[in-house]
């Protein structure tokens, strides 16, 4: 009897532990709501060939003319970098190594030849014979977002920190750049982001480009960052709404016609009745957020108001009753699939696919493209006349202009790809001279495509704009991004000027050029919040506040949308309520940032 | 003291054993203990844990004053209760049950049957829950027939706990039966033979053999088990729950971890831990103590 008692007590003593070790491995469950999100960030782009060639750098101080008005780049709409001051091989680089912290990017990971580091790609290796300058590239090799993050922690309280560190500084940073700054982990670049500085080309570029240079500053003007920037607004926008365009053909309507909200219940009911059993499918509800918000004339979450050009806060809006009202309207209608819980990227693919469903939210490379393709691999599966093309997205009245969909800043605040100088650096006039590189008129292009003649042959005109021609050993690979993450960064994210070009050479149907295309014309720049800043106080204060206002605003909305509550009676009660949590005051703290932005 | 250097030396093959755990305990449960006087902190990784100003207990007024406290602890411990009083159970009747299966083979395959769903990853799992509870799943169909209407069984709050208990037994219940099962091979056969003699049946043997000899398995582990009742897991609920079913669903640690994706608030979560940690053991030693006084099984 005792001796069954010390038997038993020492098993379960031993499954406990191992329990215990088991659990520590299992913490699988977590990565899976952050991927939908990071899966859109690469980009999409046109030529903007608004490129000033211009040679002619006859002044005294050896710099090109300064750029009237009306030739620098407006938001959205930048230039190519026009410089070539700082001459390379960097004649200082010679016997310095430096070491670059970035996370290794996921199509490097997936290449054969790099063995999950930068360090082996062709682009790097490039990037130091061309400068003349040794870097040593490390950083963590993760597809967890919250791994990277763990990684970059202790990567910043370590000593010595490696020289150049790619991250986001203004939301990726509890106090923004002036913060880390003071933390030592980063430096002022103020003397190097100079006209006779190691980075001159970087400031000649932000000279021809105000609204990124305003980007780039901290509210007390110092320079920081080697920004990483979309390079014209062709790249700003590469999801929106995606149809099938056949199945709207065949029930008798155009793709064409879908402007309002009106037009689209129209659309939808014209499908319905075709036999389409959801028209509109939403991959989750932050893609529904994503979508429509823009035809009520409010963005989900923080956004700037173009009338009064002062920050408000979505889900309190009329708007955003409104047109949760027409979601509940839709789906009573059977237009969408009442169960929220089935909207999964699953179903909608599967129903985009069999034409279970004909509209839905989603990006042009990993939506539209892929499944273009794959449809039209089996005609006779799904049909001969397959395609998905992309619509503009919805808006109140007629000849409106899109305000408040899609779109980004220049300087892309989502990517954690802005590198800078740390205070650990012994040699940082070779490290700014190093990043200029890819801000100067050879190194761009070297950047972003790789070697001319190898990875790709100059550029040719296309119906939509200037296109990179990929090498045919790039374009014929099995997985063509990440064969071209080999030789250029044009496809991930980093500290250089993402190039249009590469967009419409990537894209590989005309359906998402000409989606891409429309996209860009939309004016939606001025609705954004720009990367503003906000002190180590105020963001604490703000994330407490928005710790409980989002789950209110997440419940309410999910609530509406499983009918347990009601837009009329609950209306008022939930603004009440979020009003009580403070919702005022996060607009506030927002609207202050955004007073120090504008004030730059 | 002499005379335990000496057991040692006797025994020191089971101490060797138990080295590598000491050890571990010693490393990741002990040692990093200091770090929770970040708790108390404005906690920045760039300071430090000593660099870091002091805020008292600004983090625990935050999180007692929050707007949801009393509904996050309320679903925790109502979550944590119903698993433990419906869950706690099964594991037993189900050793009981394999204990009774005379065919050897038979026994092994229920056993590996039972065990399975512990091996698959909680994804997988629960998006095999959302199936069976979805609009056209067959649990949502089989309760169709008794006249339910309401579709999509997570949609709907009054579900959330049942789904919850019920999924927990399926996917635990097996692996949990291991340490009764080990329990049940160590009761002596002659006493089994008294009973019979006695002329107990299979029924009375197991009320007054079988389960009184396996008691203390099931006082310690129900100790152990009152000990986490703060430490209702995240990833489940996170995988199954939506705004929908917040008001029941959204526990402690659900929402501690939608904070933290917004912000780094080591501070915080360490504050929220440590309170969770403080229950607990408080938790524990109460279970302990009752236990100790009523059946004289005790952890320690």
């Amino acid at each position: 009897m005792k001796k069954s008692k010390i038997l038993s007590a020492a098993v379960s003593a031993t499954l406990a532990a191992s329990m215990m070790l088991t659990a520590c491995g299992s913490d699988s469950g977590n990565s899976t709501e952050s991927s939908a999100a990071g899966a859109e960030s690469s980009a999409a782009t046109e030529s903007s060939a608004a490129g000033t060639e211009s040679s002619a750098a006859g002044e005294d101080n050896g710099l090109l003319p300064v750029l009237s008005e009306d030739e620098q780049g407006k938001p959205g709409a930048l230039t190519t970098p026009r410089s070539s001051y700082v001459q390379y091989p960097y004649a200082d680089g010679e016997g310095v190594k430096l070491t670059y912290w970035m996370s290794v990017p996921s199509n490097v990971m997936n290449h054969p030849d790099t063995s999950d580091s930068v360090q082996m790609t062709e682009w790097a290796q490039r990037w130091q014979e061309l400068t003349g300058i040794e870097v040593e590239f490390v950083g963590p090799a993760s597809k967890k977002g919250d791994e990277v993050e763990q990684q970059f922690n202790t990567m910043s309280i370590s000593q010595p920190k490696p020289d150049i560190i790619e991250w986001e500084w203004t939301s990726g940073y509890a106090g923004g750049p002036s913060a880390a700054e003071e933390d030592g982990v980063l430096i002022w670049l103020d003397d190097y982001i100079a006209p006779d500085g190691p980075a001159a080309d970087l400031w000649q570029y932000l000279q021809d480009n105000p609204s990124l240079d305003k980007a780039v500053k901290t509210d007390d003007g110092h320079y920081y960052c080697f920004p990483f920037t979309r390079g014209s607004s062709l790249l700003g926008t590469t999801s929106g709404p995606i149809v099938r365009g056949d199945l709207v053909e065949a029930a008798g309507k155009s793709v064409s016609d879908m402007v309002t909200i009106d037009d689209w219940t129209e659309v939808m009911t014209a499908l319905k009745e075709n036999g389409v059993e959801h028209p509109l499918s939403f991959e989750s509800k932050s893609y529904m957020e994503n979508l429509l918000p823009g035809a009520y004339g409010i963005r989900a979450g923080m956004y700037v108001n173009a009338d009064d050009g002062k920050v408000h806060y979505g889900q309190m809006e009329e708007g955003y009753r409104e047109m949760l009202r027409q979601v509940r309207a839709w789906m009573d209608a059977g237009l969408v699939d009442p169960d929220p819980a089935e909207w999964t990227s699953d179903n909608t693919k599967a129903d985009i696919m069999n034409g279970d469903s004909a509209i839905s939210y989603g990006a042009l490379g990993s939506r539209m493209g892929s499944w273009n393709t794959a449809a039209w691999k089996e005609p006779d599966t799904y049909g001969a006349d397959f395609e998905l093309v992309g619509a503009q997205f919805p808006v109140k009245t007629e000849g409106q202009k899109v305000q408040y969909s899609g779109g980004s800043t220049d300087y892309a605040t989502g990517s954690k790809a802005h590198a800078v100088i740390t205070a650990d650096c012994e040699n940082p006039e070779v490290a700014a001279a190093f990043l200029n590189f890819c801000y100067t008129q050879a190194g761009h292009n070297e950047i972003n495509f790789g070697e001319e003649g190898v990875a790709y042959n100059g550029f040719v005109d296309t119906e939509y704009g200037r296109a990179a021609a990929y090498s045919d050993a790039i374009m014929n690979s099995d997985n063509i991004a990440v064969e071209m993450a080999h030789y250029g960064r044009a496809n991930m994210s980093g500290a250089f000027i993402q190039a249009p070009e590469y967009i419409l050479g990537y894209y590989a149907t005309d359906q998402q050029k000409a989606a891409v295309t429309m996209w860009a014309e939309n004016e939606v720049s001025g609705t954004i919040i720009p990367p503003v800043t906000m002190t180590v106080e105020e963001s604490n204060e703000y994330s407490r506040i928005n710790a409980e206002i989002s789950t209110a605003v997440t419940e309410y909305r999910d609530k509406v949308l499983t009918g347990k509550r009601n837009l009329d009676s609950d209306w008022d009660a939930y603004i009440q309520q979020i009003k009580g949590m403070g919702i005022e005051r996060m607009i506030e703290l927002e609207q202050q940032a955004l007073d120090r932005y504008n004030a730059r | 003291m002499k005379k335990t250097w000496k057991l040692i030396k006797k025994n020191k093959a089971v101490y060797l054993m138990v080295l590598p755990v000491i050890i571990y305990y010693i490393l990741f449960h002990y040692k990093p203990m200091y770090g929770i006087i970040i708790a108390f902190q404005d906690f920045n990784p760039r300071r430090g844990v000593l660099g870091s100003p002091w805020v008292g207990l600004k983090h625990f007024k935050d999180f007692f004053g929050g707007y949801y406290f009393w509904r996050l602890l309320g679903n925790t411990l109502r979550l944590s209760f119903a698993t433990l009083l419906i869950g706690f159970p099964f594991p037993i009747v189900l050793a009981l049950l394999i204990n009774e299966l005379r065919s050897k083979k038979f026994s092994k395959i229920v056993q590996t049957i039972t065990y399975m769903p512990h091996f698959v990853s909680m994804v997988v799992l629960c998006a095999m829950i959302r199936q069976f509870v979805g609009s056209d799943g067959f649990i949502t169909g089989f309760m169709a027939h008794f006249g339910y209407e309401g579709g999509n069984l997570l949609n709907h709050g009054e579900f959330w706990i049942p789904i919850y208990v019920i999924s927990n037994i399926w996917q635990g219940a097996g692996w949990g039966s291991i340490v009764y099962l080990a329990a049940l091979t160590g009761i002596d056969s002659e006493l089994y033979d008294a009973a019979k003699v006695d002329g107990a049946n299979r029924w009375k043997q197991t009320i007054h053999v079988t389960i009184p000899c396996i008691l203390p398995t099931i006082i310690i582990m129900l100790i152990m088990r009152v000990g986490q009742i703060m430490g209702v897991g995240y990833e489940k609920t996170i995988l199954l729950y939506d705004g929908a079913i917040y008001d029941v669903a959204d526990i402690i640690s659900t929402y501690v971890y939608r904070m933290g994706l917004q912000n780094r608030e080591f501070s915080f979560s360490t504050a929220v831990g440590l309170f969770n940690s403080v229950i607990n053991f408080i938790l524990v030693i109460l279970a302990n103590q009752i236990s100790k006084k009523t059946t004289e099984t005790s952890l320690w």
